[in-house]
């Protein structure tokens, strides 16, 4: 029980951290804006403007994601050692590897919390784009503008919000502002299933494609992972070596089919590096959901064990290395 | 009387403290704002001080009482909310009154990938000296400060006192003439400790200003001519570091070594014409000092030989 | 002194801190794996530009990311970690902590880019050691693309009367069409004109008009180049080449398939060089049953290419430009870290630089392709405010960027390196003005304020 307390107190705090980091929330703004805008700005486009606000959506998702999730896992453990709340913590009752496993998890809990906002952003970003409607009121394109107006206007909703709070009550702001984004696109998401795509009150339907849902969960996953690689690499380089070699091994792993994958069978070599490093692809498949295609659950389960798998191993390595570290 | 006084061993034949203010505050007020410019903090609260050339001036209080936030001030990385600060007659954040102050801060804010001979060859060239005197400072203070051995590893791996040590030296490269130094003993060890006090002493000697903050009484106690001491931004003591001691209700007298049978007819002596009772006990020196000499002892050190850090000859006086 | 100092300190934390090491660790891989694994066309000019257009291209993004990340921290972090207060409290103005940082900047980037272009002119080397291409395929590239060539274009063929004329008479009665209409028109209008006028039916001719010029003197190698639209069937072509003047027509004849064979270049004879005439060059397709219609590259259909400079001298004249391309995104880095803390600062700069580029590539898309949708109205159904007052917003930005990046927007010495183009010494010239000294210069005035400003050392900071 007392591990447990302890665990969440450090996830928690962990957590707490990163989403008080300026740039965590300006990521997270800049992706919702660019999320919302592509619908409201991508016009006639031949009946694509669907798949280009969702694959857009997708794509800053996972791109965004990538910074977030890199920098605040390389930062986390690199800062605290660095400045010696690491050591203040390990001087009291708490296993180291229960440190790192919290930090893990206070990471993992921002980049769900992220992904939760972009795949809601998503899904409602593909609702707004322009569709050809053919209904007892409108017939021609359409598109959802008051519920873009809402999803544009969410992040600067949240950082008011933020600011009042923080002018009255004193909190603080970044963490404020981060827990409003995602409280006010819940809002706009529950709101938006009152209205049609033109805007005309009707029976409760969201009108979303939720087949977009495994494809954000995916994105998740792969975000998640690297973190557990980046927290694992900074248990033993300073930042700017953990940077490096993490984008070393997003873009070898984003290559890794065509480098290692197809001299696989030829070359050991081959397979032990198209083994050891992440495959990326497996985690992006939003080209499947072109023409009406549906990513299948039982697909995010194997992704989703693989990524546990990794990160697991990952996660091994990174806690025996951070036992043998030197924390002062 | 063993001439053991509250006045400052700098107070005893320095003649070189003079009238002429090298540092004048008057009505310093620091307020410190958040994000929506609304006040939060009133770290300074209209103090008023001045400090005169050739004297050392301490600056005490408890944590938060405005100490470091008054010599950031003076040194232009605040700029005050309200009343004036002048260095040598000029605001300091003009440039030419920074060729003249040599400053410690209370963390030795390093460039930790540097080695201290390099560290201070940077800030020697910052001040415009030429190769051949920043070299020759350089192993002089180097030696002063008992890094010579150490100065070509990274300050980065340097303990805090090592570190403070390389702060203090590039404190003094300039041959400055006012030296501010904040909490300038902090994370060294007694006999560090000792050195930069007598150090303080020697430059003192020598004409210069020095300004420092301490927690550290004892430190203040040894070296001030002059103490503020400050309590929520203001200063509520400020004076003479002898007069604002001196108990003068009180009368104390030590003798070198007294019988029981001499005692007690003294005692006896003084309860008839006095009608008290005094208090008898056997004076205690001081933890510092105690510890000292064990250490020369152990050592095989006399301690009336050690003469303390070698002070290079530009820091010599004039 | 100081300013050095400072400087020698930018490059020794870049060094120490392995940022130097890591920025090699990441041009490697495209330095050396690039050339590898990409083989461009198969051709030996294809894996020239691979070196020259890819490799270098993506060397100059990691190069360009570096340079600002590292200069949002230069000082970023020293204020964070207050360094700074030791350097304030010296007499050092704040100008010149600016230009000591962004000095140090400039002898950071110039190692880096001294390394990707031995890295780049030895991939050269090695791609032509011997025996790895044949004569032929040398003398071409020496001929064609590693070399500087002197670009003309022939004077322009300006479709503008041709295409209010025509819109006049299409539009002629309809005078209720949305000016949006009528500028989406005028536009296709234009667009079909000078695909018209690009196109050589059989039995047609098209004649090219080129500036004349003393500079195309007789020392000087001058070849016309032509570049048919990737659609042309080149096994249907016949036809001949005219090349002229006004008092010499027909001073050389060349036929097409001769011409194709060549690598599309024609010899122009030297006697038709620095006569100071306008250059005359005629296209004469065959008759139909002989030939298919000839059609010519919109953009560059011809060109005059005049050799003046050999390939180091323009290799280098390129890598200078490319070094104040870094010198100003430095320089806009450390402005950023005069004001923001490291990561906003360097979040800040990388957005701002996205959106400029952005925001520079929609305008030439506007510009070319699409009139500025300004109606609430369009295909009958009505259009959000929200909607029409955020495309006002943008448009405004965009207007606004494009004042400072349009200057530099065209000093990109890639494109013409990788075509055996000249990049002139008047090129660098204007490069050096500004993105070597004016920009700089205003980003330096603006972080010089900042940090005289900024109260350094504020708890938190």
């Amino acid at each position: 029980m007392l591990r447990l307390r302890q665990f969440t107190t450090l996830a928690r705090l962990t957590a707490l951290e990163a989403v008080r980091r300026p740039l965590c929330l300006l990521l997270m703004s800049a992706c919702l804006v660019l999320t919302a805008l592509t619908p409201l700005v991508l016009l006639h486009q031949f009946g694509e403007e669907g798949k280009m606000a969702r694959d857009s959506g997708l794509a800053c998702h996972f791109v965004f994601g990538l910074f977030i999730a890199g920098y605040t896992a390389c930062s986390s453990l690199t800062q605290e050692v660095g400045n010696g709340t690491a050591s203040t913590v390990l001087s009291k009752p708490v296993g180291r590897g229960l440190y790192f496993l919290a930090k893990f998890a206070g990471l993992a809990a921002v980049v769900v919390a992220f992904s939760l906002c972009c795949t809601l952003a998503t899904l409602m970003a593909e609702r707004v784009s322009e569709h050809f409607a053919l209904t007892g009121r409108v017939a021609g394109n359409i598109t959802d503008w008051q519920t873009g107006n809402l999803l544009l206007a969410a992040p600067f909703a949240a950082m008011l919000a933020a600011g009042i709070v923080n002018y009255f009550n004193g909190r603080p702001f970044l963490s404020t502002a981060f827990g409003y984004l995602l409280l006010i696109l819940v809002l706009v998401f529950a709101f938006s299933g009152f209205f049609d795509r033109a805007g005309y009150f009707e029976p409760y339907s969201l009108r979303v494609q939720w087949r977009i849902i495994p494809a954000g969960v995916l994105i998740a996953l792969a975000l998640i992972t690297l973190s557990a690689v980046a927290l694992s690499i900074s248990t033993r380089f300073s930042a700017v070596p953990t940077i490096t070699i993490c984008v070393c091994i997003l873009v070898l792993g984003l290559m890794s089919d065509y480098l290692f994958g197809r001299h696989a069978a030829q070359s050991w070599v081959a397979s032990v590096l198209y083994a050891l490093l992440p495959n990326w692809q497996h985690f992006w498949v939003a080209d499947a959901l072109n023409s009406g295609g549906v990513i299948p659950w039982s697909y995010v389960a194997r992704v989703g064990g693989y990524a546990a798998a990794y990160s697991g191993a990952v996660l091994c390595l990174g806690a025996i290395s951070f036992r043998h570290r030197e924390v002062v | 009387m063993n001439g053991q006084s509250n006045e400052p061993l700098a107070s005893s034949g320095n003649e070189s403290v003079s009238e002429s203010p090298v540092i004048e505050v008057a009505g310093l007020v620091k307020v410190f704002r958040d994000f929506w410019r609304r006040p939060k903090v009133r770290a300074v609260n209209g103090i008023s001080l001045d400090v005169c050339s050739g004297e050392i001036f301490g600056l005490l209080g408890p944590n938060g009482s405005g100490k470091s936030t008054t010599i950031k001030s003076l040194l232009g990385l605040l700029s005050p909310t309200a009343g004036s600060v002048r260095v040598f007659g000029l605001s300091p954040r003009d440039v030419m009154t920074k060729r003249d102050i040599g400053y410690l801060p209370e963390e030795s804010y390093l460039y930790r990938h540097l080695t201290a001979r390099e560290t201070l060859d940077f800030y020697g060239q910052l001040f415009g000296l030429d190769r051949y005197t920043r070299r020759k400072r350089i192993e002089e203070l180097l030696e002063m400060v008992g890094l010579t051995e150490s100065a070509d590893r990274p300050v980065g791996e340097f303990s805090k006192g090592m570190a403070r040590r390389v702060g203090l030296a590039q404190a003094l490269i300039n041959d400055p003439r006012l030296i501010v130094l904040d909490e300038p003993t902090s994370g060294l060890d007694p006999i560090g400790c000792r050195q930069v006090k007598d150090l303080m002493l020697t430059l003192c000697r020598g004409g210069k200003t020095i300004l420092l903050t301490s927690h550290l009484l004892a430190d203040v106690e040894d070296v001030c001519n002059r103490i503020a001491i400050l309590y929520r931004g203001n200063i509520i003591a400020q004076g003479r570091v002898g007069d604002l001691l001196r108990e003068s209700e009180k009368v104390r007298v030590t003798f070198s070594s007294l019988s029981t049978g001499q005692m007690e007819e003294l005692l006896a002596a003084i309860r008839d014409k006095t009608g008290d009772t005094p208090d008898v006990d056997h004076p205690a020196m001081d933890l510092e000092r105690f510890f000292l000499d064990v250490i020369a002892r152990a050592h095989g050190e006399r301690r009336d030989t050690d003469t303390g850090p070698r002070l290079p000859d530009y820091l010599k006086a004039h | 002194m100081k300013l050095s100092a400072i400087a020698f300190l930018v490059v020794r934390t870049a060094v120490r801190s392995r940022l130097l090491l890591c920025l090699v660790g990441f041009l490697i891989p495209v330095l050396v794996g690039l050339p590898l694994a990409v083989e461009g066309d198969g051709t030996a000019a294809g894996e020239i530009r691979v070196l020259l257009e890819y490799t270098l291209g993506l060397s100059l993004v990691i190069l360009g990311v570096g340079a600002l990340v590292f200069s949002c921290g230069a000082v970023a972090r020293e204020i964070e970690e207050r360094h700074i207060q030791l350097v304030v409290v010296k007499p050092v103005r704040t100008v010149e902590i600016w230009l000591g940082k962004w000095l140090g900047m400039l002898i950071v980037n110039a190692i880096l880019l001294c390394i990707v272009g031995i890295a780049v002119y030895g991939g050269i080397r090695w791609a032509l050691r011997s025996g790895h291409y044949d004569e032929a395929e040398h003398s071409s590239l020496k001929e064609n693309l590693l070399t500087g060539r002197r670009q003309i274009l022939p004077l322009p063929d300006d479709p503008t009367s041709e295409a209010v004329e025509r819109l006049d008479q299409l539009t002629d009665g309809q005078s209720g069409l949305a000016t949006t209409r009528r500028e989406e028109l005028f536009l296709t209008l234009k667009r079909h004109i000078l695909a018209e006028r690009a196109t050589v039916a059989p039995g047609g001719s098209k004649t090219w008009v080129f500036p004349g010029s003393q500079s195309m003197g007789a020392e000087r190698q001058v070849r016309l180049r032509f570049t048919l639209a990737p659609t042309v069937d080149r096994s249907l072509l016949a036809g001949a080449w005219h090349l002229g003047t006004a008092s010499k027509t027909d001073a050389a004849t060349v036929s097409m398939a001769d011409a194709l064979n060549g690598g599309n270049y024609i010899e122009v004879p030297q006697a038709l060089c620095g006569s100071g005439e306008p250059l005359l060059v005629t296209y004469r397709n065959a008759e139909a049953g002989q030939t298919g219609t000839v059609v010519f590259d919109i953009g560059t259909g011809v060109e005059l290419l005049v050799s003046e400079s050999g390939f180091e001298a323009n290799l280098l004249r390129s890598f200078l430009v490319l070094f104040f391309h870094l010198a100003a995104l430095s320089a806009l880095g450390l402005t950023a870290g005069c004001l923001f803390s490291s990561p906003v600062a360097g979040f800040l700069s990388a957005a701002l630089v996205f959106v400029a580029l952005m925001g520079h590539y929609v305008t030439l898309q506007s510009v070319v392709d699409t009139p500025t949708l300004h109606e609430e109205q369009i295909d009958g159904i009505e259009r959000s405010r929200v909607s029409v007052f955020l495309e006002g917003v943008g448009e405004r930005i965009v207007k606004k960027m494009e004042i400072v990046v349009e200057p530099v927007a065209g000093l990109n010495p890639l494109p013409p390196l990788a075509d055996g183009r000249l990049v002139a010494w008047t090129f660098t010239g204007k490069a050096l003005a500004l993105l070597g000294l004016l920009y700089p210069a205003v980003f330096g005035a603006v972080g010089t304020w900042a940090l005289w400003k900024r109260e350094l050392a504020l708890p938190g900071e």
